[in-house]
């Protein structure tokens, strides 16, 4: 089910901001969606080959340089169409349940 | 008091415990297997080195300058093995794209091994209770001692789980019908997919025509090359089981043959194939043994019987080679072959002279319409006349006696006469190292032959007193038949084969007559 969910939460805290591996990772830590952080990079690899971000170097004074992730102009069209898939995924599931109950 | 290494990690100097370096390297050697078939393998690694770095820097401080074992399982957890890493990333998928990598493979599974491993690592494949495999290789033990050997058959081919990896590939998928549809499936869905996207791709590539050329003819022949990767998979796989199975009932063919575990072969002609112990000691035994001549057929049959086998496995498994195996078994199998010449020659030495004796015998009514053959009813070979014969070298048959002793069945040979008289001729012969031996052979030869009236008592069997092996003790008799007269074989016959050409069936006798063109079996006339 989290399929897609991880791309659309890296894509979203990218476009609040441009951001670093270990600021995502810290984020959706507390958010609980990663467990363990090496699954972040082969996504943010693939959003990057995706043409949805872009990335640029910037030096750092407490150790490597650090990978600065930046959305792109088709990285905030996917963003925007994901996060309205995700709004009809949540009204259709929460009709359903809302009937059940 | 404990050895550092210097490393360079995302462009950071480390110092790190040797224990921790191994460690270290064999998660991030993991890593790079697990990212091998993804797109940006490489940017994913050193991103992840990256990360790995930074954290370590946090670890260390002014008193803390090494990198121990401790920080580096503290930094694999955070980061996730493999496994965790694929399963946050494909939840619900993870067994399916293992599987899709042809990462389930043999392991032997030494965290429950008895012996070495082999039951519990079938089971861990197949997802049984390795005490069902233990048992079945109990039962395979117990019918023959099989089982041993393909425990040891399986020890040295199976390689033993030794990293984590190895475990976790060491469960692959459950195997049932189902399983195996499904993933046929969704293969050839996963191709329809691809050949889906490479359409899109070549329509864009269209567009795109004016800056790239061939792209087009690039993205075919990628599809093309695809859909052959695919049948040539089905295929490698569906070869893979046939040369098991050929391999499997081969090796197991010639090691009921070669060991004599089976009490012979049964052939068609009511005749029983030796097992090729008991063969070898009749035709070789006393001069050469037995167990050497086992060997050098294990050794030049069995070695490419076991490579077919042992490459079959490699097939439809895919684990890793075996270093040298092929090598080794090849230079056994040379080895075979030298030595098999050798004693090929030993045995022709065994058989190269030969020695003949050759009498008429002599017949009162050689004029009589049709020649009685009968067998002499006091004769010691009689009782053995009903028990079972063994083929030796075609068409000569023997039996074993009770004492061990060799008994040969004699060969008669019907042929036309020159002239309107009955005669008969008896050749006798033996082969040996010398015409000395030859000649011993052949006086020992115990056969009787004689005639009264129309009438011809033979022994049933050629006899050789005090002999188990056979060199070439034989008896020949020629019955020359005037034209159109007959020979009558009582039915005592129908239990010995005697001819080349006929057998007798019949519980009453059997007749031949001499044609013009030759013996005619069961003629009307008597």
């Amino acid at each position: 089910m989290r399929k897609g969910v991880l791309e659309l939460c890296i894509l979203a805290i990218i476009a609040a901001q441009d951001a670093y591996a270990s600021d995502i990772i810290t984020k959706l830590k507390e958010a609980r969606l990663i467990v363990v952080e090496g699954t972040l990079y082969p996504l943010l690899t693939r959003l990057k080959n995706d043409g949805l971000t872009v990335y640029r170097w910037e030096e750092s004074k407490s150790g490597p340089p650090r990978k600065y992730h930046q959305i792109t102009e088709p990285g905030k069209r996917a963003l925007a169409e994901l996060k309205s898939d995700w709004q009809n995924l949540i009204t259709s599931v929460e009709k359903i349940i809302g009937e059940k109950q | 008091m404990k050895k550092t290494l210097t490393i360079n990690l995302g462009g950071i100097v480390f110092h790190i415990d040797e224990d921790a370096y191994l460690s270290l390297n064999q998660y991030l050697e993991n890593l790079k297997k697990y990212f091998s078939n993804q797109e940006g393998a490489q940017d994913i690694l050193n991103d992840i080195e990256s990360r790995i770095a930074e954290i370590l820097t946090d670890k260390q401080s002014e008193t803390r300058q090494v990198i121990t074992l401790e920080d580096v399982t503290a930094v694999i957890s955070i980061m996730g093995q493999p496994i965790d890493i694929d399963q946050e990333e494909n939840p619900g998928t993870h067994q399916d794209s293992f599987g899709e990598r042809g990462e389930k493979r043999f392991f032997r599974n030494p965290d429950e091994k008895v012996i070495a491993g082999v039951c519990s690592g079938i089971a861990a494949y197949f997802h049984l209770d390795p005490v069902w495999v233990r048992l079945i290789f109990l039962v395979f033990v117990a019918a023959g001692g099989s089982g041993i050997l393909m425990y040891i058959v399986l020890w040295v081919v199976i390689p033993e789980a030794k990293r984590t990896t190895d475990r976790l590939e060491m469960r692959g998928k459950k195997i049932n019908i189902s399983n195996i549809e499904r993933s046929v499936r969704e293969e050839v869905s996963e191709l329809g997919s691809r050949i889906g996207n490479l359409t899109s791709a070549s329509a864009a590539s269209i567009k795109r025509a004016g800056k790239g050329s061939g792209s087009i003819f690039e993205a075919i022949g990628k599809g093309i090359v695809e859909i052959l990767t695919f049948i040539g998979k089905g295929l490698v796989i569906l070869s893979g089981i046939i040369l098991i199975l050929v391999g499997l009932s081969l090796l197991l063919l010639l090691l009921v043959y070669n060991l004599g575990w089976s009490g012979g072969i049964y052939a068609d002609n009511d005749m029983t194939i030796l097992p090729f112990p008991d063969l070898a000691n009749i035709l070789v035994g006393c001069n050469i043994p037995v167990v050497y001549l086992q060997v050098i057929l294990l050794m030049v049959l069995g070695i490419p019987v076991f490579m077919l086998f042992y490459n079959g496995l490699r097939m439809v498994f895919r684990f890793d080679r075996i270093r040298h195996l092929g090598l080794t078994m090849f230079n056994i199998w040379v080895v075979g072959l030298f030595f098999l010449a050798w004693s090929g020659l030993r045995i022709y030495n065994l058989y190269k002279f030969d020695e003949e004796k050759q009498f008429e015998i002599a017949m009162e009514s050689t004029a009589a319409d049709t020649l009685f053959v009968s067998m002499f009813p006091d004769d010691p070979g009689m009782k053995y006349l009903r028990g079972e014969q063994y083929s030796l070298m075609g068409e000569w048959k023997t039996v074993i006696t009770e004492e061990k002793e060799l008994y040969v069945v004699p060969r008669i040979r019907i042929e036309q006469a020159h002239d309107s008289l009955f005669s008969i001729s008896q050749v006798t012969g033996a082969r040996g190292k010398s015409i000395v031996e030859a000649h011993q052979r052949l006086s020992g030869i115990r056969f009787q032959s004689a005639t009264s009236g129309s009438a011809l008592r033979i022994s049933p069997f050629v006899r050789l007193p005090g002999e188990v092996c056979w060199r070439g003790q034989n008896v020949n008799l020629i019955i020359r038949v005037p034209k159109g007269k007959f020979v009558h074989f009582d039915h005592d016959f129908q239990y010995l084969r005697p001819f080349r050409y006929y057998s007798i069936n019949s519980p009453t006798g059997v007749t031949f007559q001499m044609t013009e063109h030759g013996v005619d079996i069961n003629p009307d006339h008597p």
